[in-house]
């Protein structure tokens, strides 16, 4: 994996502002943004220098020894992955089929909890080299039919999630805003917003430290004709705005918290 | 009365674990007046808060038409909510918590809490 796509992804990966803790383990997926299973393969595929890794979920957890993105040593499960039992301890090898295959529906079961992916990563209890084949990251993902490379659009995801709970909506893609509404006065209304106001807003909001940096959501109850709220939300360059009841206003809240929070 | 909104603001607080910060606050002077007990917040950041909130509950609306009466901020951290007072536009309540929060709870309080110490 030596495109440059791929390697403006791992520099991404590693350079991730404010890593979220939970006790001694990083979180490294909510469960629904990053997708689980690209953040376990991402971990695996940035760890370079021999180390151990512990992946959980919820009460089930691997420890790995991991080297030069490859899965080397299973050191140790939980007894719920009961797929891993037999490996505990032993050096796993792509070459053999069923090794990759427990390795694999071990993360499928990570993956398909939507719960947070937390990972502890340390150094190995013993140093040098093994003499592991080991799993490569990339077979693990073509056997999982996991794009590597993809990217993912955490703004679209909340946008399509909330379409229950706003009238209207603005969303902003590739340089232009796309609007959804069955209304299309009020569209029209939020497409003068984000004519006139978005850019003064969103400069008021850097002046009173609410950068851009991070995502962020903010609601107004109360500023549209109806007593309407408008909901602004932004992640990097993409941002949403929002029309929609009040009282809708904390069902789009938990629905932003699951998808941008880790 | 100095003592009675602290208790109004405390007991708020005390309502919904995870909120650091309740605090009172006049908007025409950019101010907070008064804050929980157990607030932990210096005065600097609590200027910064005070002038978030007068941002946007401010009378020129900095998003639709008219001032609003309601803001609620989310970040990774948790929210800020910003609720104006019904009979006193320039008075309003200012919440910090942290984590996940019962929004609509909150929100229903903090205006039934500010009533309480604006009608005192």
């Amino acid at each position: 994996m030596t495109d440059n796509r791929a390697v403006a992804r791992k520099l991404s990966i590693l350079s991730r502002e404010r890593p979220v803790f939970r006790g001694r383990a990083r979180v490294i997926s909510n469960g629904i943004m990053p997708p689980p299973m690209h953040a376990i393969l991402d971990e695996i595929d940035v760890t370079v220098m021999k180390r151990r890794v512990t992946f959980r979920v919820g009460d089930s957890a691997a420890t790995f020894l991991v080297s030069g993105r490859r899965l080397m040593v299973l050191e140790d499960a939980s007894p719920d992955l009961s797929m891993l039992t037999p490996l505990v301890g032993q050096e796993l090898s792509h070459d053999e089929d069923d090794v990759m295959e427990a390795v694999a529906a071990a993360l499928m079961t990570f993956a398909q909890s939507e719960a947070p992916v937390l990972v502890e990563v340390d150094l190995p209890k013993e140093a040098g080299a093994t003499m592991a084949i080991g799993i490569p990251v990339d077979h693990l993902a073509e056997l999982l039919e996991v794009d590597l490379g993809e990217t993912f659009d955490p703004m679209r995801l909340f946008v399509e999630q909330a379409e229950q709970n706003f009238s209207a909506c603005l969303y902003f893609a590739s340089g232009v805003w796309i609007g959804t509404s069955d209304d299309e006065e009020l569209l029209a209304r939020l497409r003068t917003i984000a004519e006139t106001q978005w850019d003064r807003f969103r400069e008021a909001m850097n002046r009173i430290g609410r950068s851009s940096d991070v995502p962020r959501l903010i609601v107004l109850d109360g500023v549209l004709e109806g007593d309407l709220s408008v909901t602004a939300s932004w992640s990097q360059d993409e941002f949403a705005v929002l029309a929609h009841s009040a009282d809708e206003t904390a069902e789009i809240h938990r629905l932003w918290r699951r998808i941008f929070t880790l | 009365m100095a003592n009675k909104v602290v208790e109004y603001l405390d007991a708020l607080a005390d309502r919904f674990p995870g909120t650091s910060v309740v605090a009172y606050a006049d908007l025409s002077a950019g101010m907070v007046l008064v804050t929980n007990s157990a607030c932990g917040m210096d005065r600097s950041a609590l200027d910064q808060l005070c002038e978030q909130a007068c941002t946007l509950l401010g009378k020129a609306p900095v998003l639709g038409d008219a001032p609003a009466r309601r803001a609620l901020v989310g970040d990774q951290d948790g929210i800020a909510l910003f609720v104006r007072a019904q009979t006193q536009p320039d008075e309003a309540l200012l919440c910090v918590a942290e984590g996940a929060i019962d929004v609509t709870a909150l929100g229903r309080e903090a205006v039934e809490c500010l009533d309480r110490i604006t009608n005192e």
